[in-house]
């Protein structure tokens, strides 16, 4: 039987009425808390009823060596009255009582909540704030690339879960932080009127589910890569953090052996986490992501050819819809390739070329990209984004006047869609189309002297 | 609304002040109080530890002893006027309850 075990808690860090209830059960279950850090240590014991009580001291730092004289005297005025003390973790001191009816630790409830205010400022509600403004940042470039680049977005599952998880990240940490301010104003109120102590009762299990949302994108992520060597690259990355994190805990851990003061300490922790913890995680994490786009992207072609002193690969790959399908074509030297074929849950975009060899340019080419929407509310926003990007192609600048092209309707039932349109420039139609079906929306290339015939946009609406 | 510090003294604040008018240990003011008052009144470890901080702080005690973490304190000029305040507070109050009560002419 072992005689020591470890818990992982969530308790909110001013939450000491819950956290008191919960270790006066692990006592009378033979269980007595002896550490705090990320999980709760205890060790067993006779089980039997205990009174624990939870004290904050705000002169208390997580960077000090060892405890300040001023902390051991608290610790002596409790032991006076037969408070022991369990275990402490930084402001947070966690003291049992083996008596029946124990004098209190604490018997003013306006001093308490200003020993719990002091505390939280100290840690948790900065800790809390940095989240939210992290967050928002994250959020913001998010946004940022939604509105200049949405499809790539939509059609990643990666960056869809980034998105998400900042967001989680803000809900958590900006409900901590509403949730303990709603409490103490409260407390306030009722210390004033009576003069006891409001008890806390924070509401742990929304961080919990959370967090287990978080998790399950992520492990979602690795599964639609489908590919070993991509989700062992995306594995690599969540092992990467977990060790770093471990690596700035053991610094900071060591640096209090060796007696450094809590300001060094803690000045020397901010500059690693900076360093460390950001500046390599994030070339890190840069370099994974190109990897795996790499990986994505790689592909072995069909044949390589010389021209001019380069080397220009074929593929041969299967594509939805081919010149040959549209024409009689002769020239059997094209090179079909598959560009691009980003999925994620709400979107999927293929993109299609079929080119001549270099040495063959007379020759037609063909270039596509199909983006399918999975959630219908989308589809507008989608239609929207490439119209925009059909004409932003086309813009010398930003700043330029594009009202010289236009996106005009022409019919869609030679393509069988339920929308067409045809891109003018300077009052000539280009060989440049965008086709709206009912998931589907089609940008559609051809060369500038091709000829499209009824019989070719029957055949490109029956293929979409 | 909260009150001003120290504007009028919780039954706590008052015994811990009325301890220290001899020379007299942090600590020891944890058993004096419930003696003084027949246990009607306890004050906390963790409360009498962050009053003796801000009556220091308030120059309404000064420490006299520190013999490693052990410290004594008494109660400093400033201290004794908060104490005659609040016990002049106190009699009038009781002064004010016999009127209503009638145990006392106006």
């Amino acid at each position: 039987m072992k005689d020591t075990k470890k818990i992982l808690t969530f308790f909110s860090f001013y939450d000491k009425t819950r956290i008191e209830h919960y270790l006066e059960e692990q006592a009378q279950n033979g269980w007595l808390l002896e550490k705090i850090h990320l999980f709760w240590r205890f060790r067993r014991i006779q089980p039997q009823n205990m009174h624990f009580s939870v004290s904050y001291f705000p002169k208390a730092s997580s960077f000090d060596p060892a405890p300040s004289e001023q902390q051991l005297l608290f610790q002596d005025f409790c032991e006076h009255t037969g408070w022991k003390l369990a275990a402490s973790n930084a402001q947070m001191q966690i003291f049992y009582n083996e008596k029946d009816t124990p004098i209190p630790i604490e018997t003013d409830a306006s001093l308490e909540i200003a020993q719990i205010h002091a505390s939280a400022k100290k840690n948790f509600l900065p800790f809390c704030f940095l989240l939210v403004l992290a967050a928002l940042i994250n959020m913001g470039l998010f946004g940022l690339r939604l509105t200049y680049d949405a499809l790539s977005v939509l059609t990643s599952n990666t960056y869809l879960l980034y998105g998400v998880c900042w967001f989680l990240v803000f809900l958590i940490s900006f409900s901590e932080i509403i949730a303990y301010f709603k409490w103490h104003k409260k407390a306030l109120q009722v210390a004033e009127s009576n003069e006891t102590f409001m008890e806390t009762n924070a509401h742990t299990h929304i961080p919990v589910i959370l967090s287990f949302f978080m998790l399950t994108g992520y492990a979602f992520l690795l599964i639609s890569y489908g590919g070993k060597q991509m989700s062992l690259i995306a594995l690599s990355t969540f092992v990467m953090i977990l060790g770093v994190t471990t690596l700035i805990h053991v610094i900071s851990e060591q640096m209090k052996r060796w007696n450094l003061s809590a300001k060094l300490n803690c000045a020397i922790t901010i500059i690693i986490t900076l360093v460390i913890g950001c500046g390599f995680t994030s070339v890190f994490i840069i370099g994974c992501i190109e990897q795996v786009a790499a990986v994505q992207s790689e592909k072995i072609p069909a044949d390589t050819y010389e021209f001019r002193n380069h080397t220009f690969k074929v593929y041969h790959d299967e594509l939805p819809l081919t010149l040959e399908d549209l024409t009689e074509i002769t020239y059997d030297g094209y090179s079909y390739r598959i560009q691009k074929n980003d999925k994620s849950i709400l979107a999927q975009q293929l993109s299609a070329t079929q080119r001549p060899r270099m040495d063959a340019l007379e020759q037609p080419s063909l270039e596509y990209k199909v983006t399918t929407v999975n959630l219908p509310f989308l589809y507008p926003f989608v239609k929207t984004v490439m119209l925009q990007n059909l004409a932003d192609n086309y813009a010398f600048s930003e700043e330029e006047d594009t009202s010289w092209q236009q996106h005009k309707e022409m019919d869609p039932a030679p393509w069988n869609a339920n929308e067409a349109y045809q891109l003018w420039i300077y009052g000539e139609a280009e060989m440049r189309f965008l086709l709206c079906y009912d998931r589907s929306i089609v940008e559609l290339s051809f060369d500038d002297d091709w000829k499209l015939t009824e019989e070719q946009k029957e055949v490109i609406g029956r293929t979409f | 609304m909260p009150r001003e510090k120290f504007r009028t003294l919780t039954e706590q604040m008052f015994y811990v002040l009325l301890c220290l008018k001899e020379e007299c240990y942090g600590m020891d003011i944890l058993d004096k109080v419930p003696a003084m008052t027949q246990n009607r009144v306890t004050v906390g470890s963790g409360t009498l530890y962050n009053l003796l901080e801000q009556f220091l702080e308030a120059g309404m005690i000064s420490e006299t002893k520190v013999e490693g973490r052990k410290r004594s304190y008494i109660l400093t000029a400033k201290g004794k006027d908060m104490l005659d305040k609040e016990y002049a507070r106190i009699q009038a109050q009781v002064h004010d309850y016999r009127i209503i009560f009638e145990e006392e002419p106006k």
